[in-house]
């Protein structure tokens, strides 16, 4: 089966950063979350994706074609709406999306209408006089209309205030239900991912340290608090120790494997208590590794 | 390529049709002895340089500050368009107003008799020279991308030693164009106004477009090779 993207020892060096080595692979109809604090190299990942910039080694292939920046026909199976969203600042969004419509066969204009009625954009306004929550709507449109397989989508509700984050995201919501759409999805605000992936890549200082997927990580992932009398400091798949007197609270990436143990140690009370995905992040983050 | 192409000229339509209706409104005022023309000395002798040499200039700093400003070639980049196609389009909307310009101005020296158009000649050599500047500042901010090392002080050394080749040899070409360049205009120098401007009239500031277009087709393949697209 072709990959909705496969990325194979992608490397990007700048002064006082390095990226990669990245291997990672998403399958269509699949979301995947990259998740990260800022500075870990999401963004820089997407632009070698998409050959807004170009690394220095390694790969990638979008629905099997390599990213080849003088032959872009693979451009025409991805959507995306960067970090920044950059326009024709003073034509209309309508203008800006005519423009974009020129170069995509498959551009779904009936979807295009459906959007902006959604979204609730003033099309005919200039795209400079446009709110921040507008221009990132905009862009999404540009991004969906053309029907994409695969959506890149860098940060997207970075800067948006709640309300029109929820749209943004119904609207994502109705897109992943309504096909094969494979969706790349970076983001630092870990309740969107939450709702969203079916994946998750953590990255930290341009290494993925981890890729496994949501049901994964919410079944194996416990806030376990037991009673202890001798002093520990390790504990078998425990990602965090805290201890007062004989009174321990761990988080534990593993918890039937945690409790095993603790129950060789003769552990009292032994409670486990899910871990939302936001916690669970939070803590895949702060330790690294 | 097109697309693009039609879609700039489109987004500046108005400062492209003020670059090209100023020369044709000025040749007909000069062939209707109109504007004042006859009567007043300055403005027979400036209104050429200053609004259709340097107009044009200035409208085309405005055209690319507002390109780089929205930063087209990131909006350009992520389109399905290959790079070299970008490139091209980019050279063409690029060269074609100071190619366009500097050959009408040729033309009128060649068919309109000199009484009505005195001190046309100098406007080629600003353009030419502006051509040039612009040509060379784009090939070097090129080649910044372009030549992107893992260190940082090589990329500083190489863009720099590209930017001051380009610098001297286009102080070359000014020369080898114009040795009158830096004299003022007149002997008694009350007209010394615009002193860095060729006073030629036997066609030498050709040299400039010819330098500047080849350091703009230069720049065309140094731009296919940029590393980053971002800015």
């Amino acid at each position: 089966m072709t990959h909705a993207f496969e990325i194979e020892r992608l490397e990007k060096t700048f002064s006082e950063f390095k990226l990669g080595p990245i291997d990672l692979i998403l399958e269509p109809g699949t979301v995947l979350g990259y998740v990260g604090p800022n500075g870990s190299g999401k963004t820089t990942t997407m632009q070698c994706m998409t050959g807004l910039i170009r690394a220095e080694s390694g790969t990638v292939k979008i629905f099997g074609k390599e990213n080849d920046p003088n032959n872009p026909e693979w451009k025409f199976d991805v959507g995306y709406a960067g970090d920044k969203r950059v326009f024709y600042e003073n034509w209309s969004g309508e203008k800006n999306l005519n423009f974009q419509k020129q170069f995509y066969p498959d551009w779904d204009v009936q979807l295009e209408k459906e959007l902006i009625k959604r979204f609730e954009i003033p099309i005919k306004k200039k795209a400079k006089r446009l709110s921040s929550g507008n221009r990132a709507k905009l862009s999404l449109i540009g991004a969906l209309a053309h029907r994409p397989k695969l959506l890149i989508l860098d940060e997207p509700t970075s800067g948006l205030d709640p309300v029109v984050r929820t749209e943004f995201l119904d609207v994502l919501f109705e897109v992943i239900e309504s096909g094969e759409r494979a969706i790349f999805y970076s983001t630092h605000i870990l309740s969107d991912i939450s709702r969203i992936a079916d994946e998750l890549a953590f990255l930290n200082n341009g290494v993925i340290t981890l890729k496994t997927s949501k049901e994964d990580l919410t079944e194996n992932w416990r806030r376990i608090s037991f009673k202890l009398p001798q002093e520990i400091s390790e504990f078998p798949a425990a990602v965090a120790v805290e201890r007062e007197a004989s009174n321990y609270r761990i988080i534990s990436r593993n918890y039937q494997k945690t409790i095993d143990a603790l129950k060789r140690l003769d552990a009292e009370n032994i409670r486990a208590a899910r871990m939302s995905i936001d916690e669970i992040a939070v803590q895949i983050l702060k330790n690294k590794n | 390529m097109l697309k693009i192409l039609m879609a700039e000229i489109k987004y500046f339509k108005l400062p492209l049709l003020v670059i090209f209706a100023l020369p044709l409104i000025f040749t007909v005022a000069a062939l209707n002895d109109i504007l004042l023309f006859e009567q007043v000395y300055f403005l027979k002798k400036y209104f050429w340089s200053v609004f259709v040499g340097l107009g044009t200039y200035a409208l085309i700093i405005i055209i690319w500050s507002l390109r780089k400003k929205e930063i087209r070639e990131r909006v350009h980049a992520a389109l399905p368009v290959s790079v070299g196609k970008l490139a091209v389009g980019r050279w063409i909307f690029a060269v074609s107003p100071f190619l366009i310009v500097g050959f009408y101005v040729e033309l009128l020296r060649c068919f309109i008799p000199v009484r009505q158009i005195i001190f046309i000649d100098r406007i080629n050599g600003q353009l030419g020279m502006l051509f040039l500047a612009l040509a060379a500042v784009d090939l070097a901010m090129n080649s910044w991308s372009a030549l992107e090392f893992k260190r940082y002080d090589k990329r500083l050394f190489f863009t720099g030693l590209i930017s001051a080749a380009l610098l001297i040899s286009g102080f070359g070409v000014i020369y080898l164009a114009s040795a009158s360049i830096i004299q003022p205009l007149s002997p008694s120098g009350d007209e010394n106004i615009f002193l860095i401007q060729p006073q030629t009239s036997g066609g030498e500031e050709i040299l400039f477009f010819v330098w500047g277009t080849v350091l703009s087709v230069i720049d065309l393949f140094v731009f296919k090779k940029r590393k980053s697209f971002l800015t």
